[in-house]
């Protein structure tokens, strides 16, 4: 206790605070720009951190990376393109709020979530950070692989028109993830003699692509069409102030915001997987077991509640493999690894008792840094919305373009990502338009390189056990064990919730009759 | 959704079973008899799964068939605007350049969501306004603050 009070003292400092102020601002404008991604601006940030003192550095690092992941809500929400890969659960009821006009009330509970889940992230990062980091590090490559089949399964709940039209979307998105070179053997596969291809096909360009061409698209067959008027004097429907029908959304169903985050801080634990996983993960199993499952991705807040909660909580969960063990298991982590190394500081566990005070005071930061984020989010949200809202739509629509390209372009300065981006835009249309979600498509686009490597990966290392049985890996060590389990129990969840309802409305009915 | 054909609306069974196999198809002519094992392993295995889910769809599209309207008819002259305006935009990029290509391309467009704007010369400088400044601004974030580095335009070096 005494080191963490010792911790608060040092990050609680006038100077402190307002470069966590400046990286806060910055990493909301940064998170909100489509294609600016939280590894770009912690990148960015870094030199400019190399002059502060290590607890300085590092406060306003964590602080950025935060506000980075928070601020992907506000495209998600008034956009519908995701700011960041991790929001991308956020556009499924966030957008049709804000459509609805109830764009305000989307953000308060966006913010709220992130914060609460910013919260659980940190006490699970302070408590747990060594036993969950040695978990972790007993994954191996047919556990990846069972993660990804984890993740796959939970197509159906993002398919709701049509299943087999999700499994064929996640399919095709498995098959583009491996456009470029092969995670294990190294050949270029699927480039068709394009060089730009050989890196594979960006996923933030294809996010844009499938996200937000399709809506801009549908907007522009009438430009007169604006976003529904906000509700006089700010208010909901139900005559409640937005902000406190967003605090009332996290906090009337805690079940889902700490589930959420319980998910956003393991899966953010996993070196390797990340928000764009964990929100996804998050919103489906919210869907999953929601007494009204029918009204998510019609503007159910609930949904902005999952993935919000679970995206931050994987921010502090990416902390635990790196600090306790020196793993960075992200991008915006290895860059937070250097950091950490250029303030002379090694990651691993001696980092937390040689220089426990810098450690903890990292620590103590993102409290800091989820507190902020609420009052920010509470300061600037509603006049986002509004200055979003107030723009006519034959206006937004060049405007989002304009974001959509440059987005797309930044990434890797390739103006192949540009067409890309387009041209996937074109056929994301089209395959809403034939009832293919494109959620699904995503989801297959993210756990592809997982899925495979994970599969090659175990198939190599079960030919060293068994050159007759190499597969036998895959069902024979303890936590490939349990995902199996939990792989078959989510996809047959739709079966045994109908067996369930079936259940329930026969006892209703004998109880009627009686 | 409708599972009766109604004038005017598609199978998107049948729909989506084409584009299952033209994607497979795609792919299927891409394998390389030189790939190593381990990285033929997975697409050889997901490229059959996709000509499978194809005949799933083209089976459920003559047994359960699912009629929408069709896309190409929602499509109007604006929306077909803003497709060929995004195309040339975003293939002129690399040629014109950043700042030029993306400054033409919001002035088509929103002189085309508000064609009246043509006779008024006020407008088409309200519009002009709009576009150079929103392309300014997105400059000075991306090139001069963030350092990332924009095309300049291959036409002009």
């Amino acid at each position: 206790m005494d080191v963490l009070f010792s911790a608060a003292g040092e990050v609680l400092t006038l100077q402190n605070l307002l470069f966590m102020s400046i990286a806060m601002v910055l990493g909301i404008i940064a998170g909100a720009l489509p294609g600016f991604s939280a590894t770009m601006a912690i990148a960015v940030m870094v030199p400019f951190t190399f002059t502060m003192s290590p607890v300085s550095g590092l406060v306003t690092i964590g602080a950025l990376y935060c506000a980075a992941i928070y601020g992907g809500c506000f495209s998600a929400i008034l956009l519908n393109t995701p700011g960041t890969p991790s929001s991308i659960g956020t556009t499924f009821d966030g957008y049709p709020m804000a459509r609805q006009g109830r764009g305000e009330e989307a953000i308060y509970t966006a913010t709220f979530a992130s914060g609460f889940g910013g919260f659980f992230g940190t006490f699970m990062l302070i408590l747990f950070a060594l036993p969950l980091a040695r978990v972790a590090l007993r994954f191996g490559p047919p556990e990846y692989f069972w993660v990804s089949i984890f993740g796959l399964t939970i197509i159906a709940s993002l398919s709701p028109q049509s299943l087999l039209k999700g499994i064929a979307g996640g399919f095709l998105g498995l098959m583009i993830s491996m456009i470029g070179i092969a995670p294990v053997g190294g050949d270029v596969r699927f480039d068709l003699g394009v060089v730009d291809f050989q890196g594979g096909v960006e996923l933030i360009s294809i996010l844009i692509g499938f996200f937000c061409i399709p809506e801009i698209l549908r907007l522009a067959t009438n430009p007169e069409d604006n976003y529904e008027e906000v509700k006089p004097e700010g208010h909901t429907d139900t005559g409640i102030h937005p902000m406190k029908q967003g605090w009332l959304n996290v906090i009337r169903n805690m079940g889902n915001t700490v589930r959420s985050s319980i998910i956003g801080a393991f899966v953010g634990i996993l070196p390797g997987a990340g928000g764009n996983i964990a929100n996804l993960v998050a919103y489906s199993e919210t869907k999953r077991v929601a007494k009204d499952p029918e009204t998510f991705g019609k503007g159910n807040p609930q949904g902005i509640v999952a993935t919000e909660s679970s995206n931050n909580a994987v921010v502090e969960g990416a902390m635990v493999p790196l600090l306790a063990l020196g793993v960075p298991g992200s991008p915006p982590a290895a860059i937070i690894y250097g950091a950490l190394l250029l303030q002379g500081l090694a990651p691993g566990p001696e980092l937390f008792t040689t220089r426990g005070d810098i450690t903890y005071a990292f620590l103590f930061s993102f409290i800091v840094s989820n507190v902020m984020i609420v009052v920010f989010g509470l300061l600037v949200g509603k006049w986002i919305y509004k200055a979003v809202v107030l723009v006519p739509t034959r206006v937004l629509i060049p405007s989002i373009l304009l974001l959509t390209v440059v987005g797309s372009f930044a990434i890797r300065n390739n103006s192949m990502d540009v067409i890309v981006m387009f041209l996937g835009g074109i056929v994301g249309y089209v395959m809403r338009e034939l009832e293919f979600d494109p959620g699904p498509v995503v989801l297959g686009l993210i756990l592809g390189p997982i899925a495979e490597k994970g599969f090659v990966q175990g198939l190599i290392m079960g030919n060293g056990v068994s050159a007759d049985m190499p597969w036998l890996i895959f069902f024979t060590r303890p936590l490939s064990i349990v995902l199996i389990v939990l792989s078959v129990l989510s996809a047959a969840w739709p079966l045994i919730r109908a067996a369930y309802d079936r259940h329930r409305a026969a006892r209703a009915a004998e109880g009627g009759a009686s | 959704m409708k599972s009766k054909r109604q004038p005017g609306t598609v199978n998107t069974d049948f729909w989506g079973a084409g584009l299952m196999f033209f994607f497979a198809i795609g792919f299927w002519s891409q394998m390389d008899p030189d790939f190593t094992r381990y990285g033929a392993y997975f697409p050889n295995r997901l490229i059959p799964c996709l000509f499978i889910l194809g005949a799933l769809l083209l089976i459920k599209g003559f047994v359960k068939p699912a009629y929408l309207p069709s896309f190409w008819k929602a499509m109007n002259a604006t929306m077909i605007f803003t497709i060929v305006t995004g195309v040339v935009w975003v293939f002129t990029l690399e040629w014109l350049g950043f700042a030029l290509s993306s400054t033409l391309a919001i002035l088509a467009l929103l002189i085309r969501f508000r064609r009246e704007s043509l006779k008024q010369p006020a407008q088409l400088a309200k519009y002009l306004a709009i576009a150079l400044g929103e392309v300014g601004f997105i400059y000075l974030v991306f090139e001069k603050w963030l350092y990332v580095p924009l095309p300049v335009g291959s036409l002009w070096s």
